[in-house]
């Protein structure tokens, strides 16, 4: 070991110095050794070098460990309360990749079936109302239109009555020409056909009564007056 | 005022019937003798364990416990003891791979080849060759950087623990360190 120490012997300050366990007298002191000791400044350089290696690899190896116990004790208390979220992530970690696959087809077919439902709840929503001019909106329109169509029923009522006055006005005056040119013939509401046969004696008398023109029991004129019908 | 329970107090509780006394001393050592077994084994379930069977022995051996020397020292040579006892039964068994790497590269320390000197400093390959290098120390050499750099303790209290001279100390780590050296150099220049 002594051959790969520096010539000036001063090895055992060179560590101390390292690891700064020199007191300031004797640190001061060795820095002043050091700018005139070629050795032991290439030795501290690389020396240094050297154990800044072995710092980075406690850093790296210990910094993603945790001891032991410590790490028991942290895995107790997340057990003891585990979060939804940390439990759904803990259960797709454990697993297996056939279950992730199901999982994550299973989610594509309820977004697509979703956003059909959605597609479809559109269409079947009732379409926003468009102001039309002939609905009124207001409580004042509402009542002019009212008003209106009230005007317009009365004025249609109106008419059908002058008309069925009219009606009832012309009424007398075509029932004799009606009775003057069916005179002698069946009412117009028998069937043409027998309209045009011969009426029997009973329908003869019959109508004669009703016509009171002869007496039922005066036979000669009511024969007569049969001809005369026939004719 | 507060006055922190030193180790020795603390032990003096457990040793009275105080069940809870020794999880304290636990709590108080177990990263650092996590961080030394890891040091001396280089894999994290081989320090796990490691670390457990320290305080398991330590437990065990608590009325052995006599005082004189400080907790802390009496622990870390418990641990550095179960380092070694398990790197023996490894080799025995050829199950570790540290030690299959140690085996490997203790003669010739082989390393990728392309790498500078410069990048062996940096770089994550560069962690992978310490961890290489130190493990490939001989046991007294490793387990004084181990003390020292993972454990950041004084010499004062690596000479404690290992019942070692100050100066001997000292002379391992430089010889420790010089020997990393060159491994490191040997591995950028391979």
């Amino acid at each position: 070991m002594k051959e790969n120490a520096p010539n000036c012997g001063r090895e055992s300050d060179l560590i101390a110095f390292l690891y700064g366990e020199l007191n300031d007298v004797e640190a001061r002191a060795f820095q002043r050794h050091v700018r005139d000791c070629a050795s032991c400044k290439a030795e501290l350089a690389s020396l240094r070098n050297v154990r800044e290696s072995v710092v980075n690899w406690r850093n790296q190896s210990l910094g993603v460990i945790s001891s032991p116990i410590i790490e028991s004790a942290v895995a107790g208390v997340v057990h003891q309360k585990p979060s939804g979220l940390a439990a759904v992530r803990e259960f797709f970690n454990l697993a297996p990749l056939w279950m992730k696959g199901a999982v994550g087809f299973a989610s594509v077919l309820f977004c697509l079936f979703a956003g059909l439902a959605i597609a479809r709840l559109r269409e079947q929503l009732p379409v926003p109302p468009v102001k039309n001019p002939s609905i009124a909106s207001s409580q004042q329109e509402f009542d002019a239109l009212v008003e209106r169509r009230v005007q317009e029923e009365l004025q249609k009522l109106n008419n059908s009555q002058q008309q069925h006055s009219s009606v009832v006005d012309n009424a007398p005056a075509r029932i004799p020409s009606r009775r003057m040119t069916n005179r002698g013939s069946l009412p117009s509401s028998l069937p043409s056909e027998q309209a045009r046969r011969p009426l029997s004696k009973t329908e003869r008398e019959q109508l004669a009564a009703d016509l009171r023109l002869t007496s039922a029991k005066n036979d000669s004129d009511l024969d007569l007056l049969d001809d005369r019908i026939n004719q | 005022m507060v006055t922190a329970t030193s180790d020795e107090q603390i032990v003096e509780r457990a040793l009275t019937g105080d069940a809870e006394a020794f999880g304290e001393i636990v709590q108080r050592w177990e990263r650092r003798i996590f961080a030394l077994a890891f040091g001396m084994l280089g894999r994290e379930e081989d320090a796990r364990d490691a670390t457990q069977e320290t305080f398991l022995a330590a437990f065990r051996n608590l009325r052995a416990f006599r005082g004189e020397a400080k907790v802390s020292s009496w622990l870390h040579r418990i641990a550095v003891n179960q380092c070694i006892t398990r790197q023996r039964r490894a080799k025995v068994r050829n199950e570790s791979a540290i030690e299959s790497e140690e085996e490997k590269n203790a003669a010739s320390f082989a390393a990728p080849i392309g790498y500078s000197p410069a990048r062996v400093v940096e770089g994550r390959e560069t962690v992978t060759a310490v961890r290489l290098a130190v493990n490939s120390l001989p046991v007294e050499l490793r387990q004084v950087v181990v003390m020292k750099e993972f454990e950041e303790l004084t010499f004062k209290e690596i000479a404690d623990a290992l019942d070692l001279p100050l100066s001997t100390v000292k002379s391992r780590l430089y010889t420790a360190l010089k020997q990393l050296q060159m491994r490191l150099q040997k591995f950028g220049e391979d």
